[in-house]
């Protein structure tokens, strides 16, 4: 479905992307990065907005640069914040489906649907200026996917969803993909995209650091630097146990009942909790993992990209 | 190509409906009347100093109907056709458009043929404006047949400057309207006035030529001779009207490959 080569794009002196190659079947991929990292910029590369300044981009097997019949299978949701003043969801939403070729009347048939999909169907006709900040970003939504596309694209779709929103969202996207039909979401928050199930492609700094399934990304992050807070009926004796382990980087005790240890590899402590329990008869109440956020594991991909840490990760 | 009409048409009536408020009306309506308020401001003063004689006011009201309403016809291009790409990289909306196939195209075609609407229909309602205006001081020679001189030559003006505004538009992005107003100052104006040649290659000098076939004389201080001694002996008109189209359709077509080749970004999506 998608295949970069080598690809790299400078903006002048700064660079967009920083040669990315990867190859994507059909399916759902959660596209994680901070911001700036360079996912709009990839997804521009992608839908042939930009070209490349060296490598090669193909979208269903051809160059999407100059190749616009490409899009009438994409839809895309950007992350951009925008308003149309007297202009009401259905209208733009119309309008937009329009701009794929289709009739007035069947447009607005298309519009009407999507706009159901994403229960924005009771406001439709309101101007989109006295839709709250939600309401907007489901009339884009429903501006990607009215025209049924093969492939959904969506740059940072949460943003500005309250809870019910955000889990009607997933709802939608996890049935999208129940469809058989593709899916990329980009965010650079980690449980949002999680949410959907998807395989991972990680971007920092322009450069694609790993790629891999949820497993994998949590094996990633498993056997990454970490720190753990654990409740324990015995934190002295606990933290004598855990002691022996070379993994351990840093301990302290928090509180009367909990011990926070800064670890190498996660996961080499967990392991160990069990045989503390059973061996040494120590209560373990609670372990939080209090960093297992997507900022750690771009730092421990940093690590390894620079070769800091050893670990196989693949991407 | 009908995913480029239907685009069109459609780009088209989604801006026509953004347009319909009433700032832009006020906008319009403040350029449509200007040319005849002006006019009636010009004769009614020269009336009260009891200086005004019939020519005069004939020369008045070609003035008003020629540069005042050319004017008009040119600010309301600059306004509607020039921030064609512009517009939708600042309202953020430009990768919601671009993302259609042949959506370029047709946004770019929609928004230009809006435009030439929107002055079209600006002028013709200044030029009848002093058309009635002269015609409530003295019975003006001909209303009718200046009237539809002149709106076949304001149309002609539409459609080659708003496709040269429109192809500014997709070259220039920041500051299209300024490149715009600096080319028909430079070269529409300045240029198409040097008594040589070179004057030939500006839509102004064929329009000029068109009005000149068609309603005589109007350049100011000049004779018909005197304009043939300096500028040569007019083409026919089917001549002049095929350069505006040929520079029409030439001006639509660099607008559309600058705007499919053009890498637009806006500047939070790097």
């Amino acid at each position: 479905m998608i295949e970069l080569n080598g690809v790299s794009k400078l903006y002048k002196t700064v660079i967009g992307v920083n040669d990315i190659s990867l190859s994507l079947g059909s399916g759902v991929y959660g596209l994680l990065g901070p911001n700036g990292s360079g996912k709009t910029t990839l997804i521009n590369l992608i839908l042939g907005q930009i070209k490349p300044t060296l490598g090669t981009v193909r979208l269903f097997g051809k160059n999407p640069w100059r190749r616009s019949y490409l899009l009438r299978r994409v839809g895309l949701c950007p992350a951009l914040e925008f308003s149309y003043p007297r202009i009401s969801s259905l209208q733009w939403v119309t309008y937009l489906v329009r701009m794929h070729g289709f009739t007035q009347y069947d447009a607005t048939q298309k519009a009407i649907e999507a706009l159901k999909q994403v229960r924005l169907d009771h406001v439709m006709h309101r101007p989109m200026t006295e839709c709250s900040l939600g309401m907007r970003q489901r009339a884009k939504i429903a501006q990607a996917i009215a025209h049924d596309p093969e492939l959904l694209i969506l740059d940072e779709p949460f943003n500005g969803l309250d809870p019910v929103g955000r889990f009607e969202m997933t709802a939608l996207l996890k049935q999208w993909a129940a469809d058989g039909r593709s899916l990329i979401l980009a965010s650079h928050i980690l449980h949002e995209v999680e949410a959907v199930d998807p395989s991972f492609l990680l971007i920092s700094g322009g450069r694609l650091m790993a790629s891999g399934s949820p497993a994998e990304m949590r094996r990633i992050l498993a056997d990454s630097p970490d720190t753990l807070s654990i409740r324990t009926n015995d934190p002295s004796r606990l933290a004598a146990y855990l002691a022996k382990d070379a993994a351990i980087k840093n301990l302290k005790f928090s509180g009367r009942d909990a011990i926070e240890i800064e670890t190498l590899s996660a996961s080499s402590v967990l392991r160990q909790l069990p045989a503390a329990a059973t061996e040494a008869g120590i209560e373990i109440l609670e372990v939080i993992s209090s960093d297992e956020s997507l900022k750690t594991l771009f730092s421990t991909l940093m690590k390894i990209h620079r070769g800091e840490i050893e670990t196989r990760v693949s991407g | 190509m009908i995913h480029w009409i239907r685009g069109a048409q459609a780009t088209f009536g989604f801006e026509l409906r953004r347009a319909l408020t009433w700032n832009r009306f006020l906008v319009a309506v403040g350029l449509a009347i200007f040319p005849p308020v002006m006019l009636n401001v010009v004769v009614r003063t020269a009336f009260v100093s009891n200086s005004v004689v019939a020519a005069d006011v004939t020369k008045y009201s070609e003035f008003a109907m020629i540069f005042l309403v050319a004017l008009v016809c040119i600010l309301s291009l600059l306004l509607w056709a020039t921030p064609n790409v512009q517009s939708e990289l600042e309202g953020k909306t430009w990768n919601f458009i671009a993302v259609r196939p042949g959506a370029r195209i047709a946004s770019f075609l929609g928004k230009y043929l809006l435009a030439v609407a929107i002055s079209m229909a600006v002028s013709f309602v200044a030029l009848a404006g002093c058309i009635l205006v002269a015609n409530s001081y003295q019975g003006f020679k001909d209303p009718l047949k200046t009237l539809h001189s002149l709106a076949i030559i304001y149309t002609l003006a539409c459609f080659v400057y708003g496709a040269i505004f429109s192809a500014i538009g997709t070259i220039f992005i920041k500051r299209a309207m300024v490149v715009a107003a600096g080319f028909m100052i430079g070269f529409e104006t300045f240029l198409a006035l040097v008594p040589a040649v070179v004057s030939k290659i500006t839509m102004s000098y064929h329009l000029r030529s068109i009005g000149l076939e068609w309603i005589g004389n109007f350049l100011p201080e000049t004779t018909v001779p005197e304009y043939t001694m300096a500028y040569g002996q007019p083409w026919p008109v089917s001549i002049h009207m095929a350069c505006i189209v040929i520079m029409t359709l030439v001006a639509l077509m660099v607008g559309m490959i600058v705007i499919t080749q053009r890498q637009y970004v806006t500047a939070d999506q790097t």
